[in-house]
């Protein structure tokens, strides 16, 4: 007869806890662990149901397979043992905000000079763009009203984006002038090609990404664009405060076919 | 051995359960066994099943004992999970805690994977959009994080946002 191993070895369950085990006994073995590595469950009788899943089981089910990145990190805050398992498929997160402007005659897209995702990024830090999981992309679009009055209606964040307060040296016969040379630094510094291949450039450099959020930018970017730029994409969230998702069914249907989990 | 045979499933607590085949079949582990050992009236020990969960598995396994088996590449291909659960199954998992984390061990051991996988989307399903402090009183969980360890998560989540 031919001997065959169980699936899975469920250690948890063949070796039960001391009886009489106190919290307190499970506080030493836990302060007795390194904080960073996955804490042994074996003889932990204190732990709810859930901890005593094996840690197979409980990767099994505290992944994108099943859960969305807000999930994962919800569960990461609540004990050391989840944790020390949702953490490494949570990843990091990267927030990159836009701004952009287009009055009809102009064009043009920035990434927010302070982010210290940008900065990591222009370092190419291969390190640090790997452990990125999820990745929020966040743009404020620039109203103006479609004549050269429009930089009266300049945000006062335009004014401050970047970090400098630009608002102290506008009057009335700058006002143009200081726009001009904004808009300038702007592009100049923090531009990028307001085409369609903006978003796809900013997620190439996570090459580990699982989940995105595009906020107000699903327009900068195809469904079949984005897969190709992140191929291990798990789920994607839009959200459009301003206006409905322009073809939200080629989305839905695109990336349903990738089995990529939709948020709208 | 036809295929309408009888079995006998002998649990931790030395309880005999007999069933067809063909219900039995649905474990990866059961089938493996009867294929090893051919024909023979011994009872098959389950030592890491407990009667009141086999009996459980063996209802899931009776309602779903003509189910095609699940293809390879949908057993792999993780991006087409999803969490949800046919009625059937819904009702059937209804059951407390304790038994359903019974069932997923169970499961498990038994290598009935849609099964599992019925059992994990449950849980999944309890955590989806909860808080960590809902979760933690879903489960019972106790938030054993130090003073430290909370001011790094806090620390980590501010820094990670970049917010």
């Amino acid at each position: 007869m031919t001997t065959r191993n169980p699936p899975t070895a469920d250690a948890v369950e063949k070796n039960p806890s001391p009886p009489g085990q106190t919290d307190e006994d499970v506080q030493r073995d836990r302060q007795a662990s390194n904080g960073s590595c996955p804490r042994d469950v074996v003889g932990h009788s204190s732990l709810s149901r859930l901890e005593r899943l094996p840690t197979e089981l409980l990767s099994h089910i505290l992944s994108y397979d099943y859960l969305t990145w807000k999930d994962l990190d919800a569960c990461s805050q609540t004990c050391d043992r989840l944790r020390a398992i949702t953490r490494p498929e949570r990843g990091l997160v990267c927030v990159v905000r836009l701004f952009e402007h287009n009055n009809g005659e102009s064009n043009w897209v920035v990434e927010e000079p302070n982010s210290r995702r940008m900065y990591y990024r222009s370092l190419q830090n291969q390190h640090f763009c790997a452990e990125v999981h999820r990745v929020e992309i966040y743009s404020r679009q620039l109203y103006t009203d479609g004549d050269q009055n429009y930089i009266d209606e300049l945000e006062p964040e335009f004014w401050t984006f970047g970090g400098v307060d630009w608002r102290d040296q506008l009057n009335s016969s700058n006002l143009d002038q200081l726009a001009t040379q904004r808009v300038e630094e702007l592009v100049a510094n923090y531009g990028f090609d307001p085409g369609d291949d903006s978003i796809p450039t900013i997620l190439r450099a996570y090459p580990n990404t699982r989940s995105v959020l595009l906020a107000d930018v699903e327009h900068f970017t195809r469904p079949d664009e984005l897969l190709e730029a992140v191929p291990d994409l798990r789920e994607l969230e839009l959200v459009e405060d301003e206006y409905e998702v322009s073809d939200e069914e080629i989305w839905i249907e695109t990336l349903a076919e990738a089995g990529v989990r939709y948020i709208a | 051995m036809s295929s309408n045979q009888c079995v006998t499933l002998q649990t931790s607590d030395d309880e005999q359960f007999k069933v067809d085949r063909d219900v039995a079949n649905r474990s990866v582990l059961i089938r493996n066994m009867l294929e090893d050992v051919g024909e023979s009236e011994q009872a098959i020990p389950l030592p890491n099943v407990s009667a009141n969960v086999l009996k459980k598995v063996l209802e899931w396994c009776e309602h779903h004992k003509k189910d095609p088996e699940p293809l390879a590449e949908d057993l792999d291909d993780n991006r087409r999970k999803t969490t949800e659960i046919s009625d059937w199954d819904a009702k059937f998992i209804q059951v407390d805690q304790e038994m359903l984390f019974e069932i997923i061990l169970a499961a498990n051991y038994l290598d009935i994977k849609p099964l599992l996988d019925v059992g994990c989307k449950t849980v999944a399903n309890m955590i989806k959009g909860k808080q960590p402090e809902e979760i933690r009183k879903l489960f019972n969980i106790v938030n054993d994080f130090t003073p430290e360890e909370e001011a790094q998560i806090k620390k980590e989540n501010e820094w990670a946002e970049d917010r």
